[in-house]
């Protein structure tokens, strides 16, 4: 839904009177069919209507097949905004409109006569859950039937609060039981979903405020193709994915513009779900606890597939012995090949549309996944993710979660409006700080199709050419910040330990770089902010002897990619924006020999021995070869 | 554990798969494996591995990283003593692996170079391109074997670096991989002559087998990675700088004939390149070689004019070096 619109909308600012005032007949294009309908009706229900028309249905409809025949179900149906030229363009079709109110329902009979549709039936009916004391059988029946009369003495009687700024917005009392009637409430019969089986609907229009999920629970056996809407509240994703039907589905949240409920059909085989890849490498002390904090949430959806990167501490005996009667723990096992070739390996096995990488050791927050598939489901983002903090064990041997340097202060959301606390966060932004990949859930036809993997031949900072690349890609990233990836610290961790892996670094910025270059990125900005950060960062912790080849390295590609990219990418980066001391003289120096040479992007494919942590490691130091001669 | 182990790395080669691993099954030699590396490969090649059915075949799945990540991966996965890689549409005679063992079991080398025969674009076979420099080796060398006191061992170790640096040329001791740490320069193309540098002049032992061992192909079928023209070919220009930069800090640099031969090897490779790399990039690759030689050492550009006749450098490397050398 364009926000604009959207604010367009809310913000119109007229009072209750004029938005209660009758209009003239109503013209309305939609579907191919451009018609007008008689019926007068308050302004603020025909512009709602139309807004809704062209901003929801009209291209919702437009992005499908439909066929030429089949059962619509259209829920507040409203004076027929939707349903009349539905039924104009689609003859073939029986469309069943629903409307409660009695002013509105008056309406939609009018314009169905005078349009003349032989295929609309319309019924004086509000739809919602299933109620206990319903009597199906003859609901079905009546339903059946079109016996309005015997539908209307069936149905329960429920209670529906008005909306006294937005004259014809009517929503279910969310606590029927309590029963009793707000100001200006009513009370109408009101059909059980469940009873519109008997229709065998295959399209359902879904504009029932409160009723949403209530109504998609009771029509959960019924194989519907499509799905279109407006929600006022949350509708859990389950309710549209697992259940029968194709359930096409556009159901944009009222209010939160960033959000709709959505599934597309598929363009290849792939399960609709996430699984989550463990890269496993003798974790046998961590690995129970991390499975069972990601399959705590019991969600069908998830699958969690530990790759056993030829672990020697018996980790994935472990994983097969007490994961046995868990199906949805899958156990690989690979020959040792870093971690980055597992979490590749653990991808390349996967059949899900969404793939999520965790580290053996961490533990999740039991909804962190499960919600973030949702929001993945209510964005249709690239990536998605949660908050993370770091897991410290104390003095006495104890864990403990500890605010990370990013800590954001979120609180949690009313449970039954899981989604509503979350921010959007630009990709960009997220690039320049330290790597947090195992947050996040990505789609996998996004990577797959810009290509983006772990690189296989580094051994630490494999993460960074990932994140690099998904965040510079991802556009905004939804965020829920209070379910958390609980990210452990040991005293040893790899890229601590400050020996020649901090030099792979240098190789995952070179090859963003030429990324960049190929792929023709507006801004390097949050690449080079980035590249700062983590020079600075890891010249810190580096053993002694390592520091000075360091620091010329990583200032020669820093002379590299301004020769790549022109002096103009360089307007906020002096040398000085680097804490590390020193680097501006050895960037000089390198920029003295390359004296005279015009700029190129080739520079970008002309690392150094030095750049390449594998091959450093089994450099003979320096002294022991003629010394080389610096020209003069 | 297996004498040999052979390393074949396979991304979108489909069928042309079998032509290595059936010259592989027809070896008249059975102490060997097989190490396929599916580097991300098509599901054409897939099925191709699937449908071999040999105990010596070890296969290892990766998601594409490219040809030196992948042989590098099978590296370590190796279990032989001895390690030789074989591209997917290359292959080897039926006798080649049988030489190879009996050069192992007589001269204990930790590196073999051997004989190639090429099937070139219209069908011709005919000796790899390297044969006349393994004649001179053989007038020089005799016993087929360089060691630390064989007379003349700095001039054949310069004729040994300007070997083709085609990596199913070689055969070389696993411990000297892992003690020296020789790999191929990751995601780079036009790696061989980083690992050819590297092996030669890491090795004490170098024997020669003057008997093909390996067929190279040129073909039509499908692109080649290594005859492409676009910008690839900016790798070999980082490939000749790690490699100068570290065979500098090797002791054979202080031999201006080595020196001269490695930079020579490089030049070649590069001026093969400048003149096959389309005319958009073509001066971004000029000016980066340029670049690279003011980064290296200056010392490469310092060798007696002696060497060109010496080493037998092809004309148009000379000319070549000598506009580098003037133009930086």
């Amino acid at each position: 839904m364009p926000v604009e619109r959207f604010l367009g909308r809310m913000r119109r600012g007229r009072d209750a009177a004029e938005m209660g005032a009758p209009t003239g007949p109503v013209p309305l294009h939609a579907f191919g069919q451009s018609l007008e309908l008689p019926a007068r009706v308050p302004r603020f229900l025909a512009e709602d209507s139309l807004w809704r028309l062209g901003t929801i249905y009209d291209p919702a409809l437009s992005v499908r097949s439909l066929p030429r025949d089949g059962v619509a179900v259209d829920i507040g149906a409203g004076f027929g905004a939707f349903a009349l030229p539905f039924a104009r363009a689609f003859p073939g079709w029986t469309l069943w409109c629903f409307e409660p109110n009695p002013e509105f329902f008056a309406a939609l009979e009018r314009n169905i006569a005078a349009m003349g549709c032989e295929n609309v039936v319309a019924l004086n009916l509000a739809v919602g859950g299933d109620e206990a004391q319903a009597d199906h059988a003859r609901l079905a029946a009546a339903l059946a039937a079109r016996d309005a009369a015997a539908l209307a003495t069936l149905c329960p009687q429920r209670a529906y609060r008005r909306d006294t700024s937005k004259p014809g917005f009517v929503e279910a009392e969310r606590r029927p039981a309590a029963g009793a009637l707000g100001p200006g409430g009513s009370r109408y019969p009101t059909l059980p979903a469940g009873a519109l089986a008997t229709l065998e609907p295959t399209l359902l229009k879904l504009l029932a405020p409160g009723m949403e999920a209530a109504i998609l629970e009771g029509l959960d056996d019924v194989p519907l193709d499509h799905v279109i809407g407006e929600t006022w509240h949350h509708v859990p994703a389950r309710l549209i994915y697992d259940t029968p039907g194709a359930r096409e589905t556009w159901l944009p949240v009222a209010g939160a513009p960033a959000r709709a409920l959505r599934r597309a059909p598929g363009t290849d085989d792939r399960r609709e779900g996430l699984d989550i890849v463990v890269a496993m490498y003798n974790a046998r002390d961590w690995i129970a606890e991390c499975v069972e904090s990601l399959t705590a949430a019991d969600d069908p959806a998830i699958r969690v597939r530990v790759v056993d990167d030829g672990s020697t501490d018996g980790g994935g005996e472990l994983v097969e012995e007490r994961f046995a009667h868990e199906l949805r723990v899958i156990l690989h096992r690979k020959p040792n090949g870093g971690c980055a070739s597992a979490r590749n390996y653990g991808r390349l096995m996967s059949d899900a549309t969404h793939v999520a990488f965790v580290d053996s050791d961490d533990v999740a927050d039991r909804e962190l996944f499960s919600q973030l598939l949702e929001l993945a489901r209510y964005t249709g983002a690239e990536v998605v993710q949660g908050g993370f903090d770091l897991l410290e064990q104390d003095a006495g041997g104890n864990w403990h979660s500890r605010p990370g340097p990013e800590a954001v202060d979120a609180s949690a959301p009313p449970p039954n409006e899981p989604l509503s606390t979350m921010t959007l966060m630009a990709g960009t932004d997220l690039m320049t700080r330290q790597p947090t990949i195992w947050r996040r859930v990505y789609r996998r036809d996004f990577l797959d199709n810009r290509d983006i993997w772990f690189p296989e031949h580094i051994r630490a900072f494999d993460d960074l050419l990932f994140q690099l690349l998904s965040l510079q890609h991802a556009g905004e990233v939804p965020t829920l910040e209070h379910l958390r990836l609980h990210y452990r610290q040991h005293p040893g961790q790899d890229i601590r330990q400050g020996d020649e892996r901090g030099f792979y670094a240098l190789e995952m910025f070179r090859l963003a770089l030429k990324r960049g270059l190929q792929e023709g990125w507006r801004r390097f900005t949050p690449l080079l902010r980035s590249y700062v950060n983590t020079i600075d960062w890891t010249y810190d912790g580096l053993r002694d002897d390592l520091k000075a080849p360091f620091l010329a390295a990583a200032a020669e590609l820093w002379v590299l990619m301004e020769k790549a990219l022109g002096p103009e990418a360089f307007g906020d980066f002096p040398d000085t924006v680097f804490v590390t001391e020193g680097f501006g003289e050895q960037a000089n120096r390198v920029r003295r020999r390359l004296d005279g040479l015009e700029g190129s992007h080739a520079f970008a494919w002309l690392d150094s021995a030095m750049m390449h942590a594998d091959i450093l490691r089994h450099m003979p130091p320096r002294d022991t070869a003629p010394h080389p001669t610096e020209p003069g | 554990m297996p004498l040999l182990s052979c390393i074949t790395t396979t991304f979108e080669d489909g069928a042309l798969l079998r032509t290595s691993i059936r010259s592989l099954q027809a070896q008249g030699f059975d102490d060997f494996e097989m190490i396929v590396v599916d580097d991300g490969a098509d599901s054409a090649t897939r099925a191709v591995i699937e449908e071999i059915h040999d105990p010596r075949l070890r296969g290892i799945r990766q998601a594409n990283a490219g040809l030196s990540s992948a042989r590098n991966t099978g590296l370590a996965q190796a279990r032989g003593d001895y390690v030789c890689f074989l591209d997917a549409d290359d292959s080897r005679p039926p006798w080649a692996f049988e030489t190879i063992a009996g050069i192992i079991a007589r001269d204990d080398p930790d590196l073999i170079l051997c004989r190639g025969a090429l099937g070139e674009l219209r069908g011709a076979p005919q000796p790899f391109y390297d044969t006349p420099r393994f004649e001179e080796i053989a007038a020089h060398c005799p016993e087929g074997v360089l060691g630390p006191d064989t007379p003349d061992a700095a001039f054949l170790r310069a004729l040994a670096l300007m070997l083709e640096p085609q990596s199913a040329n070689k055969v070389v001791r696993r411990t000297l991989v892992t003690g020296a740490g020789l790999r191929f320069p990751d995601t780079h193309f036009f790696e061989d002559i980083f690992f050819h540098a590297g092996a030669v002049t890491t090795a004490g032992r170098i024997a020669f087998a003057q008997t093909p061992c390996f067929a190279y192909f040129r073909r039509y079928g499908r692109p080649q990675i290594t005859a492409g023209s676009g910008a690839r070919r900016f790798d070999i220009v980082a490939v000749t700088r790690m490699t100068l930069e570290t065979f500098a800090r090797t002791p054979a640099f202080a031999d201006p004939l080595q020196r001269a031969a490695v930079f020579c090897a490089c030049m070649k490779l590069l001026t093969w390149c400048g003149e096959m790399i389309g005319h958009a990039d073509r001066p971004h690759f000029h000016q980066l070689t340029r670049a690279m030689v003011r980064l290296v050492d200056p010392l490469y550009l310092q060798f007696p004019d002696t060497a060109f006749e010496t080493l037998s450098v092809p004309d148009p490397v000379r000319i070549r070096v000598r506009e580098l050398a003037h133009a930086c």
